[in-house]
């Protein structure tokens, strides 16, 4: 969520569960940092601010720790298997640049995880109620509140939860979120939507369906419909900034993407090779060395191709199903298929092996 | 290759008559009847009686230097500015030394009953009637060479000496207001019978001053204090999750330290550093800034002490939320755990959240002004509506399918 700094607090302190200065943190930790926060913040809530404080590597690692709830495997002294913490939290930053734009390579996974949702809904504001000339006037009242007021909330809801146990919490989250996504402004997103999207939309029923619970437990004076339509809205914002959301669309923002990655990444990423009577060589002495360890480059750039190995190739696809990509880029003209696959088989330096083959000239930079 | 032993059977008393019939007049001994047994009984106790106050006597003028700087050393009353009690050992062997010489003394002046049947009437009433009554039964029972050193053991003197210095301590104008039965200090907490605090510290029960201990066991009735900030015992804590007695399991104590001016914090100490001499244990509190009284005594008394075992005990939450325990769910937060209704509440356990992972989460105000002040004016806002949702719906990710 972007937008400005006094805005982003304000929206951080409004929420029910926040406490004091102390509950919210800033972007600008260390991985083992944010491994920590996570397990403190389990089943809390954890508000992030200031993604731009951030070093750009932990901030990825830390969105895709966060995103799986899990760290990797780690060995005790002894050399056993040490026993890892899982942290099941959710995150709600606040930036004045939104995670995609802060990481620009960011998988599909962690993107569907971590949803960017514009915060701005009308000129210089975050606030439907406030314009931009009355933030710092309102802002001021709603600090000296949330310093009165926080916490109290967030424990009476958690009482609550205790109080009508896990039986019930799962048929009203079931219930209420079915409600949620029925509503015809969810359906109409949904109905076109891919997978990757339907499972963000999803996200925002969990969160619609929470508010509805609270509603339903008098904790929070607002209607159900209010309660819908802040998220319909939060919802829709995220769809217009992320464009295309039917499978179609999907593929061909994902095509493009991994063709632009391909020749971003032409010089450093491939071999390049040419080839003379005796065969395809080296290009240069710097080609050379690198064919010394091919499987540390993602394969051959040849005077008219580009051969990506298969495994390699997944890796471009990032989350999107490498079968369905190759079928799209073969449409384009991008990608020249074998027989009876997408891939082919070439000989290069001897050896026979897959490759997904691409036509240089074909490829838009 | 042992020895038998000779017989020591008891001759018959056909046996006996015999051979006293057949000693002469002069040889014969009276057999003790149970009148003379009583009279050597009551000539010991009266002679040891005044021995002992002679010899006191003379330990309490011998004393008086050290009682003063006793009481001059403002005993107990902890300035803010003061010396460590590590000076009451060399005291408590100055004591006992100047109390060895007395009694040393005593016996050497005084070294069978006759020489204390014939001294000048004392002005204790009490020892000139004792005196009085010792000569009367004396002349009856004539066992005035009996020797003090071989009837008593040395062990029994001193503790006739210490208590008749007890006594007479008790009965002084000036000193007797400090002399206490009970452990010093307001508020006294007891454990078992040999631990308590007050609000003068950490105490352990050790030898009473008539049993040799020290002269301050006087003033603090037995009572070693070990800290001079109060250490309550709270529970002993084990993590959630491993079994309760397994190699993976880490116990902890649990303790409330209560400074002089009221000020109290909760401190844990690993169990395992109990073992041994457990000084880790000891270093521990003093990191953690407790006044630990240096005394000879003190480690192995504290240790004691912090080894003390109460009913109360504490499962340890590894991080915050939910939590199963049985067929219910708890809610773990930094500051409590929210347990459902019915859930049946074991007597004296209790949960708490690791230390290590608490993290802000604190409360002002009530959930009703909070709708009032902060979630009315801010309806309609739909980032607002996302952001509290977030918060509420934090907990109901671990049942969202």
């Amino acid at each position: 969520m972007s937008r400005c700094q006094s805005q982003h607090s304000l929206l951080h302190r409004c929420c029910g569960s926040p406490a004091n200065d102390a509950f919210g943190v800033s972007w600008g930790g260390t991985e083992a940092g944010f491994d920590a926060l996570a397990l403190a913040h389990t089943d809390l809530g954890l508000p992030l601010d200031e993604i731009t404080l951030a070093i750009r590597h932990t901030a990825e690692q830390v969105v895709y720790k966060v995103a799986s709830g899990t760290k990797g495997p780690r060995a005790t002294s002894s050399g056993h298997l040490r026993e890892t913490a899982h942290a099941s939290v959710l995150v709600f930053s606040t930036g004045e640049r939104s995670l995609a734009q802060f990481i620009p390579g960011l998988q599909e996974g962690a993107r569907k995880r971590l949803v960017d949702v514009p915060a701005e809904v009308q000129p210089g504001s975050a606030f439907e109620t406030i314009p931009r000339d009355q933030i710092h006037i309102e802002g001021k009242r709603f600090f000296a509140a949330v310093r009165r007021q926080h916490g109290a909330v967030g424990l009476a809801w958690q009482q609550h939860l205790v109080a009508i146990g896990p039986v019930r919490i799962k048929a009203d989250l079931d219930q209420h979120r079915e409600q949620f996504l029925a509503l015809p402004d969810v359906v109409a997103v949904i109905e076109k939507a891919h997978p990757q999207v339907r499972a963000v939309v999803n996200r925002f029923a969990l969160y619609a369906a929470a508010l509805r619970m609270v509603i339903e437990a008098r904790l929070l004076p607002w209607s159900v419909a209010q309660g819908n339509s802040g998220i319909v809205a939060c919802m829709g914002r995220w769809v217009a900034q992320r464009g295309n959301l039917d499978t179609a669309g999907e593929i061909v923002r994902a095509a493009d993407r991994i063709e632009a990655d391909l020749v971003a990444g032409l010089n450093d990423r491939f071999i390049h090779i040419h080839k003379t009577a005796k065969g395809w060589v080296p290009v240069t002495e710097a080609d050379a060395i690198k064919q010394q360890t091919p499987k540390l480059f993602d394969g051959y750039a040849q005077p008219d191709h580009i051969l990506v190995r298969p495994d390699v190739w997944q890796g471009y696809c990032n989350g999107f199903d490498p079968a369905e990509i190759a079928e799209h880029l073969k449409q384009r003209g991008v990608l020249i298929p074998g027989d009876k696959s997408t891939s082919r088989t070439e000989q290069v330096f001897g050896a026979v092996s897959r490759f997904y083959v691409l036509s240089r000239a074909a490829l838009t930079p | 290759m042992s020895r038998r032993p000779k017989s020591r059977r008891p001759k018959s008393k056909s046996h006996q008559a015999t051979s006293a019939a057949a000693r002469a007049p002069a040889q014969q001994v009276r057999v003790r009847t149970p009148g003379d047994i009583v009279n050597e009984q009551t000539i010991e106790a009266l002679a040891l009686r005044i021995w002992t106050a002679m010899v006191g006597a003379k330990f309490i003028k011998d004393m008086s230097n050290l009682m003063d700087e006793l009481l001059q050393s403002h005993l107990l009353d902890d300035d803010d500015e003061e010396d460590d009690e590590g000076w009451l050992d060399d005291h408590h062997t100055r004591a006992k030394k100047l109390l060895d010489e007395a009694i040393a003394d005593g016996l050497e002046k005084y070294p069978n009953i006759n020489t204390i049947d014939n001294l000048p009437i004392n002005s204790d009433p009490d020892i000139a009637n004792d005196a009085e009554r010792l000569k009367s039964i004396l002349a009856q029972c004539a066992i005035g060479a009996t020797k003090f050193k071989e009837k008593f053991t040395h062990g029994s003197l001193e503790r006739k000496v210490r208590g008749y210095f007890k006594t007479r301590l008790e009965k002084d104008p000036q000193y007797g207001q400090h002399v206490r039965g009970d452990v010093p200090g307001a508020d006294i907490k007891k454990y078992g019978d040999k631990l308590c605090t007050s609000s003068k510290g950490t105490f352990v029960k050790t030898s009473s001053f008539e049993a040799g201990g020290g002269l301050d066991a006087l003033f603090t009735g037995g009572w070693l204090r070990v800290a001079k900030d109060r250490i309550d015992p709270l529970a002993w804590s084990h993590q959630y999750g491993p079994p309760r007695k397994s190699e993976r399991q880490s116990w902890r104590h649990h303790f409330t330290i209560t400074e002089r001016n009221g000020h109290q914090s909760l401190f844990e100490l690993p169990r395992e550093e109990l073992a041994g001499s457990g000084r880790t244990a000891i270093r521990r509190l003093m990191k953690a800034g407790v006044h630990v009284v240096r005394r000879k005594a003190v480690p192995q008394a504290l240790v004691g002490f912090l080894n003390f075992k109460p009913k109360r005990e504490i499962i340890r939450m590894p991080h915050v939320g939910w939590a199963q325990v049985g067929e219910h769910w708890i809610f773990v937060r930094p500051e409590e755990v929210i347990t459902p209704a019915d859930m049946p509440q074991a007597r004296d356990t209790s949960y708490l959240l690791e230390p290590a992972t608490r993290h802000g989460l604190h409360v002002a105000g009530t959930a009703a002004e909070w709708a009032t002040e902060i979630a009315t004016p801010l309806q309609g806002n739909s980032n607002v509506a996302l952001s509290i949702a977030t918060f509420f719906a934090a907990p109901l990710l671990r049942f969202a399918r």
